[in-house]
């Protein structure tokens, strides 16, 4: 019987950059910040997949980040099993005992290995240095990481130059999951990769999530790959989260205008015949920069804003049974769009 | 839809055989490649890295690196031999009637230099303007490109511009002469899903007001499905297949083809839908590579595939495959 | 280990100009090592019944004003010449580095500290300053090594810092935070590595630079003194005699001199490709 507490709850977090020079002699104006991610709450269930949906500036990558402790929290609570993990600062965090049991993959495998250390090498940093294993026990542990995640052998003593993307992408993912972490955090983790490769990857952290029992969070800006894992999503724009439910629920019927003209932009193959319109987004983003607290970020590119857009900022809440939008005139029923959208997903 | 004029193709490519000489050997990157392209038609190449497809449209520009070796074939490109012309002739109509727009749109700009003003050589180089219209000309293209406020952003850099901006301003700088083709190499990597579609609408909507062919390079199925009439699939510098978008997916001829259909987790149901594809790309720079390059990894594969060479065949309206023993 | 010696054979046997300049590295480091046994002749015993003989089977280089034998004192002054050169790149590769590195990563005061002592090192002519640090303390080969490792600190110290800079928002750093590493591990165990082939092109110009510096100072008085042999000296006390005609007193110590920065040179790009993992196929 699965315990009821969230194994991750995220409350009311946000994470603020102060921009331009504070000059002296300015002092006595307030100083402007950009909101990288804004009032962010949700939680993730021991076993469960969450995917992070949302498109470049969201603040996914911060979320990331944040949740990882790589970054310093400005305001919220982190709550990992319990243990508020928000207050302890990122540099004192690698002496956590909670470090171990979140780890990232990311994006950029190449990025992320070290060019100097062998893939042996860098499967095994996390051991050193957080199990403090050596000798025997740790080739042995290393060994066996990189058998469950499908690298061969051999290829542990070449160096990410000798590596293909896709072996890239395995010793990255042998890494996190060496130390047992019980949250895994996805970064984009096959979108470098091709179509071929992607597939072996995504059915290896399907067959990892079932042996090893993780939590992950998934974060993507790939609709279709997000469909696959993930058990519930949540839909970021502009640092909020706008919608969140579980998955299904949300491809079939969305309830935010937003997710509504993401799922609409995704090229289907082989379904040139019959699609419904595009739902598009006029305009740019607006600005992260001090937004005003009282208008809904996307308010200036949504067909259905009203005045009531910019005098109430719209909170996350239930609008059907487990679905949840953070809009003042959500999608209540599906639309013949929404409809024609389901059929072919 | 037959037009007259359409009964000569205006980019023929017959028998293309590219390979590039590097240290640790010669890569037969592209190898006997055919197709076509008709004025105002959209076609789309597609396949994996590394299966030529982006070598492909830099030979045709005449852009390709200088360690590559052109070692068959003929482009023909409105009635001009593109691979026998001299540099002069090419450099004429580069810009003019065949434009190009890259991936990563931001580093294909000249960091240095406001769009306006890049739009405005372009013009002068190739279209018959003054120097007094061309800056006026430009901020024509960006409004015509739908970049909001042209004039003010006509003096920006391209660091202030955001991707899906530049990709619009480079579209403005390839549409700028009114090209007969335009080849569109990833255009829409690394942008966002939202602003994905933007551009490849207004791609796709320029070239059907100015009758503009368009060759589109992606490894995305589902993005070539939705823009382009004809798809060709390569793999390993073959073309495998080439059909009308409808009919390959309807029913793919190929085995790589229906493999890679099954591969593109848009198109599938779950998680275990999803195909692999076996095996791993071949490399290039072996000398006893098989004559059907894809026979390594195929299910289907007879001894045949290793030594025979490979039918271009024509199976029906429009389509052709490469493979012995077709689904 | 072992890899890494297969891998210098593979790159010493690929490359004639490396194995050149690592064979003629050997000859100098044997004469450094062994230099009084080798020499023919004492490289203090003065004959003035020889003196200013030119080249001759008896005396390969010659002998010079005082009568000794130039061979034998080029291969004794081998020993100081390069010793100098060697533990002043030391000092100035160790500090400058870890300077550097410190500036580069974690930006803020450090990167403020070391950018001013950096500037001011920078504010003068190089030589300058050496015969000036050197005047100021005393005139003594420590001193040498001091000065000339103190005006070749910037070089280094910039070069880390410029590469610091760049690798510290790089992906694997997340990573290796994520694994527990502490921000000095990072910086030793795993940014440190990545800049070494850089550095090692760097070391051999510096010794080359060094070799130079040494001798500079010593042709102006400065430093080493007589009767030492050293190389610079030799060709500042040879100097004189061109004019009249006995050309091989300078001459000779000059070649050497040149030679050695040559091969220090040449030798860079062979010690770059042996440390840097990427050149292995």
């Amino acid at each position: 019987m699965r315990s009821a507490r969230p194994l991750l709850a995220v409350e009311g977090l946000r994470k603020l950059y102060p921009i331009g020079k504070q000059r002296v002699w300015r002092r006595g104006l307030a100083p402007s910040f950009l909101h990288a991610v804004d009032d962010v709450s949700f939680t993730i269930g021991p076993g469960e997949t969450v995917g992070l949906l949302g498109e470049s500036g969201c603040g996914k990558s911060t979320i990331v980040r944040l949740i990882a402790r790589l970054l310093d929290v400005t305001d919220g609570s982190i709550l990992f099993d319990g243990a508020e993990i928000g207050k302890v600062p990122a540099r004192r965090f690698g002496l956590a005992p909670q470090r171990v049991h979140i780890q990232v993959v990311f994006q950029d495998a190449t990025d992320s290995l070290n060019p100097r250390f062998t893939a042996f090498r860098a499967i095994a940093d996390p051991l050193l240095r957080l199990q403090h294993l050596s000798g025997p026990a740790l080739r042995s542990r290393v060994e066996e990481v990189a058998r469950l995640t499908g690298l061969p052998q051999e290829l542990l003593s070449r160096f990410p130059h000798q590596l293909s993307g896709g072996q890239k992408a395995r010793v990255g993912i042998a890494r996190a999951i060496a130390v047992e972490p019980r949250l895994l955090i996805l970064d984009e983790p096959t979108s470098a990769l091709d179509v071929s490769v992607q597939v072996l990857i995504l059915r290896l952290l399907q067959d990892l999530k079932r042996q090893l029992d993780f939590s992950y969070l998934f974060v993507s800006h790939d609709l279709n790959v997000v469909r696959l894992l993930c058990d519930r999503i949540l839909v970021m724009y502009l640092g909020h989260i706008v919608e969140s439910g579980p998955a299904d629920r949300v491809f079939a019927e969305p309830r935010h205008p937003y997710t509504q003209a993401l799922l609409s932009a995704v090229p289907k193959p082989g379904a040139a015949v019959g699609r419904p319109a595009r739902i598009s987004l006029p305009g740019e983003p607006r600005s992260p920069v001090d937004p005003s607290p009282h208008i809904c970020p996307l308010y200036g590119r949504c067909g259905r804003a009203t005045e009531k857009c910019t005098t109430a900022m719209p909170a996350l809440r239930e609008i059907t049974r487990e679905q949840f939008a953070a809009c003042h005139y959500p999608f209540a029923e599906p639309t013949a769009e929404t409809k024609k959208l389901a059929a072919i997903a | 839809m037959m037009d007259t004029d359409n009964a000569v193709p205006l980019l023929a490519v017959e028998d293309l055989g590219i390979e590039f000489r590097t240290r640790s050997g010669t890569v037969r990157a592209v190898d006997g490649i055919r197709f076509e392209l008709r004025r105002g038609e959209t076609m789309a190449l597609v396949g994996e890295s590394g299966s030529g497809k982006s070598v492909t449209a830099y030979a045709i520009m005449g852009i390709l690196d200088g360690a590559a070796r052109i070692t068959s074939g003929t482009i023909v490109f409105g009635g001009l031999e593109l691979l026998q012309a001299s540099e002069r002739a090419i450099a004429e109509i580069r810009g003019r009637e065949l434009a190009i727009i890259f991936q990563n749109p931001r580093t294909a700009l000249n960091p240095i230099r406001p769009v306006g003003k890049q739009i405005a050589d372009i013009l002068l180089r190739h279209g018959n303007v003054t120097a007094a219209q061309a800056p006026s000309r430009a901020i024509e293209m960006l409004a015509k490109v739908r970049i909001p406020d042209p004039e003010r952003r006509a003096r920006s850099y391209p660091f202030e511009l955001s991707g899906g901006m530049c990709q619009r301003v480079m579209i403005a700088m390839a549409l700028a002469c009114e090209p007969q083709l335009l080849i569109a190499d990833e255009p829409t990597t690394g942008l966002d899903i939202t602003t994905q579609a933007v551009i490849m609408d207004l791609i796709a909507e320029l070239a059907a007001s100015q009758k503009m062919a368009t060759l589109l390079i992606t490894h995305d199925l589902g993005l070539a499905s939705e823009y382009c009439d004809h798809i060709a699939v390569m793999h390993a510098g073959h073309i495998v297949e080439t059909a009308p978008t409808v009919a390959l997916f309807a029913a793919p001829h190929h085995p790589y083809t229906a493999k890679l259909i099954a591969a593109t987790p848009g198109g599938a149901p779950n998680l275990e839908a999803l195909a692999a594809i076996p095996g791993a790309l071949p490399d290039l720079r072996r000398v006893d590579l098989p004559l059907c390059r894809y026979s390594e990894r195929c299910e289907r594969a007879a001894p045949a595939c290793l030594d025979r060479p490979l039918p271009r065949r024509a199976v029906g309206e429009g389509r052709g495959v490469a493979c012995h023993f077709p689904l | 280990m072992t890899a890494t010696l297969r891998h210098a054979g593979y790159v010493v046997r690929e490359n004639p100009v490396t194995a050149f300049a690592f064979a003629l590295f050997f000859l100098f480091a044997l004469c450094a090592a062994l230099g009084p046994v080798l020499a023919p002749y004492d490289p203090f015993a003065s004959d003035t019944a020889e003196a200013l003989t030119g080249p001759s089977a008896a005396h390969w280089f010659g002998t010079d004003q005082l009568g000794r034998d130039i061979l034998s004192r080029i291969v004794v002054a081998t020993r100081l010449d390069l010793g100098i050169a060697v533990t002043s790149v030391a000092l100035a590769f160790g500090f400058g580095t870890l300077a550097g590195l410190g500036a580069g990563y974690y930006g803020g005061w450090i990167d403020g500290i070391v950018g001013r002592g950096v500037d001011t090192i920078m504010a003068f002519p190089l030589f300058v300053l050496a015969m000036g640090i050197v005047a100021a303390l005393g005139n003594n080969v420590a001193n040498i090594v001091y000065a000339t490792a103190i005006i070749n600190l910037p070089i280094y110290a910039r070069l880390a810092r410029a590469e610091a800079n760049v690798r510290r928002s790089a992906g694997f750093v997340e990573a290796a935070r994520l694994c527990g590493n502490s921000e000095a591990r990072i910086v030793l165990g795993q940014l440190l590595p990545n800049i070494m082939p850089l550095m090692m092109v760097q070391v051999s110009l510096t010794l080359g630079y060094a070799i130079l510096n040494a001798a500079g100072l010593s042709f102006i008085g400065l430093g080493v003194r007589p009767p030492t042999a050293e190389w610079g000296i030799m060709v500042a006390e040879g100097a004189s005699f061109i004019v009249s005609g006995e050309w091989w007193v300078a001459f000779f110590p000059g070649i050497v001199l040149m030679a050695a920065v040559f091969c220090f040179n040449l030798m860079g790009d062979g010690l770059r490709d042996i440390v840097d993992p990427q050149r292995r196929t």
